[in-house]
């Protein structure tokens, strides 16, 4: 089907290997998804490369981009996790910027969303969901335990409390991971779609090209929006991590 | 010239601080709606998968399913409960 009709909304989400490389019977091809990740990051160390160049008291748009971009992450930082989080900064910040161009390189035409696949953004949520649990339990010993049972709660209700707290720590990563993957291919798909319905409706296309100036609005918000969001939650993670007792 | 460039910069680096705060602090309606219902979908899958994984291990289906069926949704509304809270305090 897809390959007898020109306008395929779903096209846009395929792999295709660009290099094929295996390893021990492990297929760790170079692939469509791999280009644009090696872009996301050569866009970001292009920003900070270029932006911090010139370092001038009264800066240039690049360099105020980049400013701008440090402080968001370092105060949302503190604002969520204190002093103690300071440490994890360079962690949080490359993700956040990670992300952000992620989803915004994918927004440009004939581009590849990378975190349009839940494979990626799981495999980040559960780096995040591991290490979050490391630090937990290095920080509290088995203290952390703890956040399982809440304190306040009669003892005859822990058989109740407990598996429920353990499920709800547990879907953490799914639910982070999901909701970066479900927005991004969602909205994608969504904007293929309009555009879809524009060029089969030839003249009167423009009804949802107007509709399509909207979304893609719309979409660019949400890209930056679900970069926060994702990057905001690993931050309420950690904290929780570092203080379980708040 | 030189004095229009600077206040044009300065007048966007105002708009740019003042909409990267107010995102901050409110998520659109959207959003909300978004992160609310991928809590109650994950934790019920989570529960489902553990029920599955108890019930396949002993062979006592469909039992422990069901129980963490409904320990899964529940730990979905508490999600939800903690999200709203959150929400709230920003």
């Amino acid at each position: 089907m897809a390959a007898d009709n020109p306008i395929d909304p779903i096209h846009q989400f395929e792999i295709s290997k660009i290099a094929d490389i295996q390893l021990g019977g492990i297929d760790i091809s170079f692939t469509n998804s791999s280009l644009f990740m090696v872009f996301a990051l050569a866009a970001t160390m292009a920003l900070f490369v270029i932006g911090l160049s010139k370092k001038s008291i009264i800066p240039n748009r690049m360099q105020m981009l980049s400013e701008l971009s440090y402080n968001f992450i370092a105060n949302m930082l503190r604002d969520q996790v204190g002093d103690q989080g300071r440490a994890y900064f360079p962690f949080i910040f490359s993700l956040f910027m990670f992300i952000f161009f992620c989803n915004f390189i994918g927004l440009i035409p004939y581009t590849f969303t990378v975190t349009s696949h839940l494979i990626v953004t799981f495999a980040f949520a559960g780096l995040i969901f591991i290490a979050v649990t490391i630090i937990g339990f290095l920080k509290n010993g088995l203290g952390y335990l703890r956040i399982f049972y809440p304190s306040g709660i009669p003892i005859f209700l822990a058989p109740l409390i407990v598996p429920i707290e353990i499920i709800s720590y547990l879907s953490k990563p799914i639910s982070l991971s999901v909701r970066l993957c479900a927005n991004m291919l969602a909205g994608h798909s969504i904007l293929k779609i309009f555009a879809g319905f524009t060029v089969m409706l030839g003249f009167l296309g423009f009804a949802p090209l107007v509709f399509l100036v909207v979304l893609y609005a719309l979409e660019t918000l949400i890209a930056a929006l679900q970069a926060y969001i994702f990057t905001i939650l690993t931050c309420i993670y950690l904290n929780d991590a570092l203080h379980p007792d708040h | 010239m030189n004095n229009d460039a600077n206040s044009l910069e300065n007048r966007i680096k105002k708009a740019k601080e003042g909409q990267s705060i107010e995102e901050a602090k409110a998520p659109k309606p959207f959003g909300k709606i978004m992160k609310v219902v991928v809590e109650i979908v994950a934790a019920m899958a989570v529960g489902l998968g553990i029920g599955l994984l108890i019930d396949n291990y002993f062979n006592t289906r469909p039992i422990f399913t069901l129980i963490f069926f409904l320990f899964g949704s529940a730990a979905g509304i508490l999600n939800v409960f903690r999200v709203a809270k959150s929400l709230q305090n920003n």
